[in-house]
């Protein structure tokens, strides 16, 4: 079943014909939303990357630094950076650990569903939404500091990626949200846990998933 | 949720969905406008698409009426010039061409062709459409607010588009940017419905290497449309920063008309290179679809199988592998890092070669056929040779230094108009003289489709190909008039009249075609079922146009691969790919003797 | 069979426009005649294989016409022609891009002897700037732009003192001296372009882009934007004089430099001093 193996097949020819036949045409044993969901993880991945390397290569713009060899080999006419630091609100320690337990809760429901235990899952999904809710109004919050401190996005280019990046992470998370609303009413409406076991999982994953995004976005605010 | 292994897959169910959870609409509502069925979905992509379409072609006609006789037309100012060529182009390249293929054609043809009953999302393949539809409207509103339109070109390129000096500064470039963003949320729900029920919906015995290559090109596409689109939409949302918000990513220290303005620092190339690593894709988004459908029109039409199936997927997927390196040929002019130009000028001048091959591959399935000289068939032949040449003076584009003096130039105009406008758009074409039949169940009126087809083949070269030689001589592009310009002779300005007089005579016929579409819907010859005995699934369902759910109670089962055209000893010159062998097919292998 | 016919002619005409059509490139005006020798070796090569792919479909057309008593031939692939197909149009690539990548290097290098001369696009309109007698251009930074200082030259910079500039006035060069472009743009993109060169390069704000030429013969040309910069654009338009060196020397010399210029303004120091120029028109 090798990628070269099936690419390789001469589907006219006889032996080929009948192993052919055999097939169910599904290429993966695995529920379709599941896919659908990392294919979606391949695109978040392609989109948040770009937006790493945009901050990146904004970053150097405006220095004689080798990686903004992108956009040049000759020297920009002001040699002096305009780029600064963004001075990063603590209240982001706290919103990062609204994620943390967004995720931790989730293997939590995986666990309770599995076990069948609908008080608990219906628990840790009201959980899920409480916590995630937090996240967005703690960042809602933050952009309101620095607006306040005269930080706004036109104040630098760091704080015009900060409130991007933030703003594009939390679109995400609001997305994931439409999906754990869904599952949730329909838990409340007398779903069986099983029934609903594998989307509540795939929703963990995409919850890891923005967890492991935000991580990398906080990271590279601190270390910049 | 029991997880399968690779080993036990063949055992799992086939990929039909169980009567109960198909999708069933109850009203006219719910079957026509909130439908989710993939075929009116897909039908209301193309007529949306079509719509929006119609606008460009008019767009186009006025930039040509500019352009063939500049100063006879007082209504058209520099302004408007500038928002026609804007509009005309991000409108052909994204709203119609890229909606059309994966959203018409996709939607309704993967279901059919792989045999499921469905797409495998219904309900987000109808968002899919309305968010489209919301991108569409929002497009057109920008020719109400004040100011109009942008008139930065589709490009986009920043400073300029958000600055003064540019048309729709106010508003246009605004809702163009938001509805680009639209747009790409709605794609993306539309192609992983597309990826998936390629992968997960087939039909049992539909290999991936049996998949009719119209579903090959789309798949491709697809997911280089999921790849791609991202990159669209970090520049689009960091050039609206730019302009809403004031950022300076993109704007460096800019002194506008001797004022100074508040940006510093920014990156323009940054923009163009993010632009351009979705642009490049988007070419062969248009163009990877066109290659399968015309695989297969050539194929069923010549009576023969397409001539080396297993190259013609292999230099898909190459095609697609390499379009995501070589989005700087775009750039060998912009200032950016001139060493940059022996990279892209060698990976681009690669890509020639799998491109060369699908063209062979073409040309050799038409030797030793039995031809048809059809509709499709007179399409896909006009496509090869649009395409050839569209192809090679992308051979002049692509080599570096052979741009030097043509970039910018009419000569680029002609070669994308040729390669991915006129070449996919008679794809296009040949599909629907194709496959109009089994949507509608009529045919299209021939004698106006001959009338539709001689001019567009034959006026759409008239148009591009001296074209070229104005870009030879250094005439720009992107000029509103050229006034007098010493090293431009006055017969460029008949050749100029000449152009103008051959593309209204193009998008005349276009409206014939249009007139045809509307008149056959409703009073077109009845057609017999698979009128053109094709060997693929989507003729092969119980009726004429197929019902809801695409196939009766049993799943089609399939048993050869989709080119069984004129295989020797057989009995019709085809066979279908639901057809189990005769018993005396056992012995024999279905193929000739391997190469 | 119509089809057959349309297709020869598409291929006989298109290469009868080729030749017979009065629509070429102009006369060449600079060293970069290898620049059209790529043109037409990729002219050749491309021009062949369009004319036999033509020939050939039309060919096919004909010979393998639909007939009832025939069937086509099956065959679904034929590894050994198609390995000879790869082969030959990689070697015609090769063909095209190895002269192509060659030229190119010389495009990017340019001679260490080459005068440097700076062009200063904005909308929509062109100025230059020689480097005066030290052959040195002065720094410069957008933020220094005012009226009295059009390009913004730090006035504390020795070597911008006696930088000659020039505005509103045709661009001189003298022939047969390897020349540098130093392009540079105070608000959009544009593009210098002087079809008879068949060198281009854009102007970015914010950077400092290059290219390099020889004129190779006097005469009067136009420089035009060829980059898309606004409702002007078609209006960017700019002269260029080759001249005889002493010619040349001549004109430089009438030209006044940054420090003239910059005393003249302040002998009319008691007029208000304004930061913004009035919008300029594009030149008609």
């Amino acid at each position: 079943m090798t990628p070269f193996r099936t690419l390789g097949a001469r589907p006219w020819m006889a032996d080929q014909v009948r192993r052919d036949d055999m097939a169910s045409g599904r290429r993966f044993g695995v529920p379709a939303q599941a896919i659908a969901l990392r294919i979606f993880l391949v695109v978040a991945t392609v989109l948040f990357s770009l937006l790493y390397v945009a901050y990146a290569t904004r970053m150097n713009a405006s220095t004689l630094s080798p990686s903004a060899f992108f956009c040049s080999i000759n020297a920009f006419s002001r040699a002096s950076s305009d780029w600064r630091p963004l001075q990063e609100p603590g209240l982001l320690w706290f919103n990062t650990a609204f994620l943390v337990f967004c995720s931790l809760v989730y293997l939590g429901a995986d666990h309770a569903a599995a076990k069948k235990n609908t008080r608990q899952l219906k628990n840790a999904m009201i959980l899920v939404g409480i916590l995630s809710i937090s996240f967005l109004i703690g960042q809602l919050l933050v952009w309101q500091q620095l607006n306040a401190a005269g930080f706004f996005a036109r104040a630098n280019p760091s704080y015009g990626f900060f409130y991007m990046l933030t703003g594009i992470h939390g679109l995400h998370l609001i997305g994931g949200l439409v999906f754990w609303a869904i599952l949730t009413v329909r838990l409340f409406q007398g779903a069986s846990p099983h029934s609903l076991a594998v989307n509540i999982r795939l929703c963990g994953q995409y919850w890891h998933y923005l967890l492991v995004v935000w991580v990398a976005i906080f990271l590279l605010l601190l270390l910049t | 949720m029991a997880k399968a292994t690779p080993t036990d897959i063949d055992d799992l169910e086939t990929a039909d969905l169980p009567e109960m959870d198909l999708y069933h609409p109850k009203s006219f509502l719910t079957k026509w406008v909130f439908s989710q069925d993939a075929k009116v979905i897909a039908l209301q992509y193309a007529t949306t698409a079509t719509l929006i379409g119609l606008v460009a072609l008019v767009l186009s006609w006025l930039m040509r009426l500019q352009l063939g006789f500049p100063d006879s037309f007082d209504f058209i100012a520099p302004t408007d010039y500038y928002q026609y060529i804007t509009m005309h182009g991000m409108i052909m390249v994204i709203y119609l061409l890229t909606a059309l293929f994966l959203g018409g054609f996709g939607n309704y043809l993967i279901p059919l062709m792989i045999g499921a009953r469905d797409m495998v999302f219904p309900y987000m393949n109808m968002l899919s459409y309305w968010i489209y539809l919301a991108a569409v409207l929002l497009l057109a509103a920008t020719f109400f607010v004040p100011g109009g339109p942008t008139g930065a070109g589709w490009t986009l390129y920043p400073p300029q588009a958000i600055l003064s000096g540019t048309p729709g500064r106010e508003w246009g470039i605004v809702l163009m940017l938001a509805s680009l963003a639209l747009f790409i949320v709605g794609f993306t729900m539309g192609g992983l419905n597309y990826v998936i029920t390629v992968l997960q919906a087939r039909a049992r015995g539909m290999t991936l290497m049996r998949m009719p290559l119209t579903i090959w090109g789309i798949f491709v596409a697809t997911i280089l449309a999921l790849l791609a689109f991202p990159s669209l939409f970090v520049s689009v949302i960091m050039l609206l920063f730019d302009r809403l918000l004031n950022t300076s990513f993109f704007m460096p220290h800019i002194i506008e008309f001797g004022e100074k303005l508040q940006y510093g620092g920014g990156s323009p190339i940054l923009f163009q290179h993010l632009f351009w690593f979705f642009g490049h894709p988007e070419v062969y988004i248009v163009a990877v679809p066109a290659f399968g459908i015309v695989s297969d029109l050539i194929a069923t039409h010549a009576r023969k199988n397409i001539f080396g199936y297993r190259m013609m997927v292999w230099a898909i997927l190459i095609i697609g592998l390499l379009s995501f390196v070589v989005w700087a040929h775009h750039m060998y002019v912009s200032g950016m890092n001139p060493y940059f130009g022996f990279f892209f000028a060698t990976s681009t001048l690669i890509i020639a070669v799998p491109t060369a091959i699908k063209v062979y591959n073409w040309v050799l399935t038409l030797w030793r056929g039995n031809i048809h000289l059809s509709l499709p068939m007179l399409f896909a032949i006009g496509f090869i040779i649009t395409f050839i040449n569209g192809g090679i003076t992308g051979l002049f584009l692509g080599n570096v230094i052979v741009d030097v003096p043509l970039s910018d130039t009419m000569f680029v105009v002609a070669h994308f108009h040729m390669v991915m406008g006129v070449a996919p758009i008679l794809v296009v074409f040949g599909a629907i003289y194709h496959w109009f039949p089994l949507i509608t169940g009529r045919w299209l009126n021939q004698t106006l489709g001959h009338l539709h087809f001689w001019i567009t083949f034959v006026g759409a070269y008239a148009i591009y190909f001296p074209m070229h030689y104005l870009g030879f001589m250094g005439v720009p592009r992107r000029y509103y008039s050229l006034g007098e310009t010493a090293f431009i002779p006055d017969s460029v300005a008949d050749l100029n009249k000449f152009i103008t007089l051959a593309a209204l005579v193009v998008g005349a016929a276009q409206i014939v075609f249009i007139f045809n579409l509307i008149y056959s819907i409703f009073w077109g010859r009845k057609a017999e079922r698979n009128p053109w005995k094709a060997t693929t699934l989507e003729w092969q369902t119980e009726t004429m146009p197929p019902r809801h759910g695409n196939f009766g109670p049993q799943l089609p089962r399939v048993y050869r691969w989709a080119y069984d055209y004129s295989v020797p000893g057989a009995k019709d010159d085809f066979i279908p790919q639901n057809q189990p062998p005769a018993p005396d097919e056992e012995a024999a292998p279905t193929g000739a003797p391997p190469s | 069979m119509a089809i057959a016919i349309v297709l020869i002619l598409v291929a006989v005409g298109s290469v009868a426009f080729h030749i017979y059509s009065p629509w070429w490139w102009t006369e060449i005006a600079s060293n970069w005649n290898q620049i059209d020798l790529t043109v037409v070796i990729t002219f050749w090569i491309t021009g062949i294989v369009f004319v036999a792919l033509t020939l050939f479909v039309a060919y096919c057309v004909v010979k393998f016409r639909y007939s009832k008593n025939r069937r086509a031939e099956y065959k679904p692939e034929n590894k050994k022609l198609e390995l000879w197909l790869t082969i030959l149009t990689s070697l015609g690539v090769i063909g095209m891009l190895a002269p192509g990548l060659w030229v190119w290097q010389q495009y990017v290098s340019p001679p260490p002897n080459a005068d440097e001369v700076e062009i200063v696009g904005q909308q929509w309109q062109w100025s230059f700037r020689y480097p005066g007698q030290d052959g040195i251009l002065g720094t410069t930074d957008a933020n220094l732009v005012s009226f009295d200082n059009p390009f913004g030259i730090n006035p504390t910079d020795p070597a911008g003192q006696d930088d000659i500039l020039i505005e509103g006035d045709a661009l001189h060069l003298p022939l047969g001296r390897p020349v540098k472009f130093l392009l540079r743009s105070h608000d959009v993109l544009h593009n210098f372009f002087i079809p008879q060169f068949r060198a281009k390069m854009d102007l970015v704000p914010g950077m400092v882009t290059y290219f390099w030429i020889t004129p190779t013969r006097t005469g009067e040309f136009e420089i035009l934007c060829a980059e898309l910069c606004g409702l002007g654009h078609h209006q960017m338009r700019g002269g260029i004089l080759i001249e005889e060196e002493d010619t040349f020397q001549t004109w430089l010399a009438e030209q006044q430099t940054f420090r003239q210029i910059q005393q003249d303004a302040r002998l009319h120091q008691n007029r208000p001093v304004k930061i913004a120029t009035d919008a300029p028109a594009g030149k008609e």
